[in-house]
């Protein structure tokens, strides 16, 4: 089919792709985003292209129909790391090689813009989730003061406001597991009051994150630390430039991202650190929230409990790292911005170690008490889920201070991949 | 003189009917309509949730602090005008009676700071 100019001009733009992830793999996707030839969206309306990334598990098909069938059609999926769908399995593409979602997600857009692609069938029926629900012949009268229940959702009775006791209608939702600015697969019943979160309360806890190879080897006998740093580096620049783009500085998360691609030993992130500084990310909605208590920062571990000065660094019990002066970062204020400002400055002082260990010159001696990317690892313990602890974190606080509060804590799971496997670095 | 203004006028309205007609490429008699979209995309996206009751809810704006401050500012500027006049005739004590007007309004102006109604969201 012959593509008229607006077509042809239309294909040659950025393919805007909504990238839904069925595994913990941010820090993949986040990588592959940097390929000029792709735009991550941050709703499937905006999207042409949708990115699977991970294997869908059956407890979540209906989920996925949801968010599949919001593309805006002709649109088309592309899975990787795991298997398509049995109804969209018919000229599925897949994706073999992450280098290659550029040239791939380019040319289905190409196809479905020419009507080579028709786009893919709905997977959800094309009929009102929630039927009117009225009680006379036409469908009037009914509950509620709007006389009947439309589409079968009830109206919200009112309820005391969090902030000063008006009585207004709660909105309450279920969240997730798709959603891009969660943490992956976490779901969760939301209420909100205006735009206070009332209440969090989470339902699925996130796909546990995967320990990088560097880091399972750590587990079992002596590493090259350069190895090990060069490794936590790159996932605390991952952290913050997710914790960036929530903030809506999309750029700057571009430029986090691509820095974290080619870390070098002893490189400086002093620009960095002053772009952050100047654009006020460090002052944004939320940055002064988030304060955790002595048994949510004990249960964080990590970074987290370091920002309030609580917790320790298993690094400090490693011959090795003790041979090149290690000590500790700890701040004392707690917030989420102080956790961004200490992952910037751990990523600094990671790099510096990488360097003073030298090329696999210095190796760590110490496998019982290994400090990993979220809090340490005693005799083999890997640290657990800390999601719960949302549900007292986030109320109170307004929607984008919420957010960015979620965005400065990592709180999944630690799970081992195997030796060998592949991490998410 | 008239009747060529209005067939000049005439010929433009036939142009720009005519490319209206010939840029929007379909007959007049068959107009199109966009078809709503499904009903899976006229759903708020939640990442794969669901609302658990109608959008229609009521909430407040809270706009109490920003009307405050809106009448704070609208008085100061209201009375300012005609004091402009006054003061010169009435001098150092028109001076004073608007020092005293500002410090009440500036409490007013404060309490709503207080309140955040200056806090951008």
């Amino acid at each position: 089919m012959a593509m008229n100019w607006l077509r042809q001009l239309a294909a040659k733009a950025p393919v805007p792709v909504y990238p839904l992830l069925a595994g913990n793999l941010r820090t993949d996707i986040q990588t592959m985003g940097l390929d000029p030839r792709i735009e991550w969206v941050a709703s499937p309306r905006h999207a042409r292209v949708l990115l699977v990334a991970g294997e869908l598990s059956p407890a979540t098909d209906r989920a996925f129909g949801k968010v599949h069938d919001q593309l805006p059609g002709p649109a088309a999926s592309i899975w990787w790391q795991g298997q398509p769908l049995d109804s969209l399995a018919d000229g599925a593409t897949i994706l073999d090689k992450a280098d290659d979602l550029g040239r791939v997600a380019h040319q289905l857009q190409v196809d479905l813009l020419s009507g080579k692609h028709r786009g893919e069938p709905a997977l959800c029926p094309d009929e009102p989730p929630e039927p009117w629900q009225g009680l006379g012949d036409i469908g009037h009268g009914g509950e509620g003061m709007m006389g009947g229940k439309p589409y079968g959702r009830s109206m919200a009775m009112p309820t005391d406001d969090l902030r000063d006791g008006l009585q207004l209608d709660p909105m309450a939702f279920s969240l997730g597991p798709f959603c891009s600015f969660l943490p992956p697969g976490l779901e969760a019943n939301v209420t909100l009051h205006g735009d206070v979160v009332a209440s969090f309360e989470v339902c699925s806890t996130p796909y546990p994150s995967l320990l990088p190879g560097v880091f399972e080897k750590a587990l079992e006998g002596p590493v090259s630390i350069t190895e090990l740093e060069l490794a936590r580096a790159r996932h605390y620049l991952h952290q913050l430039g997710h914790a960036l783009w929530i903030n809506q500085s999309g750029t700057v998360a571009h430029a986090v991202f691509a820095k974290a691609r080619s870390l070098k030993p002893g490189e400086s992130l002093n620009k960095l650190k002053k772009q952050l500084i100047y654009t006020g990310f460090y002052r944004s909605a939320g940055a002064d929230k988030g304060v955790l208590g002595d048994s949510q920062a004990l249960m964080t571990g990590g970074v987290a409990a370091r920002a309030c000065g609580r917790g320790s660094d298993a690094r400090v019990d490693d011959d090795g790292y003790r041979s090149l002066g290690f000590k500790p970062l700890v701040m004392d204020r707690g917030d989420a911005a102080a956790r961004w400002w200490l992952w910037l400055e751990e990523a600094q002082r990671s790099l510096q170690l990488a360097h003073d260990a030298g090329p696999g010159h210095v190796k760590t001696s110490n496998t019982r008490s290994v400090e990993l990317l979220r809090g340490a690892s005693r005799d083999g313990q890997l640290p657990e889920d800390g999601t719960a602890m949302l549900e007292d974190l986030l109320p109170g606080l307004e929607w984008s201070e919420a957010m960015a509060v979620l965005a400065s804590l990592d709180l999944s799971a630690v799970q081992r991949a195997g030796a060998g496997a592949e991490g998410t670095l | 003189m008239e009747l060529t203004e209005l067939l000049t006028l005439l010929i433009i309205g036939l142009l720009t009917f005519a490319v209206g007609l010939w840029l929007s490429g379909r007959p007049i008699t068959k107009p199109q309509y966009r078809a709503a979209p499904p009903w899976p995309q006229r759903a708020p996206f939640l990442g794969g949730g669901s609302p658990e009751n109608h959008a229609w809810n009521r909430f407040h704006a809270r706009y109490y602090p920003m009307t405050l401050l809106l009448i704070a500012f609208e008085m100061e500027m209201m009375f300012m005008y005609p004091w402009a006049v006054v003061y010169v005739a009435e001098g150092m004590k028109a001076l004073v009676e608007m020092g005293m007007f500002l410090a009440i309004l500036s409490v007013g102006i404060i309490y709503g700071w207080r309140e955040g109604a200056f806090k951008w969201q």
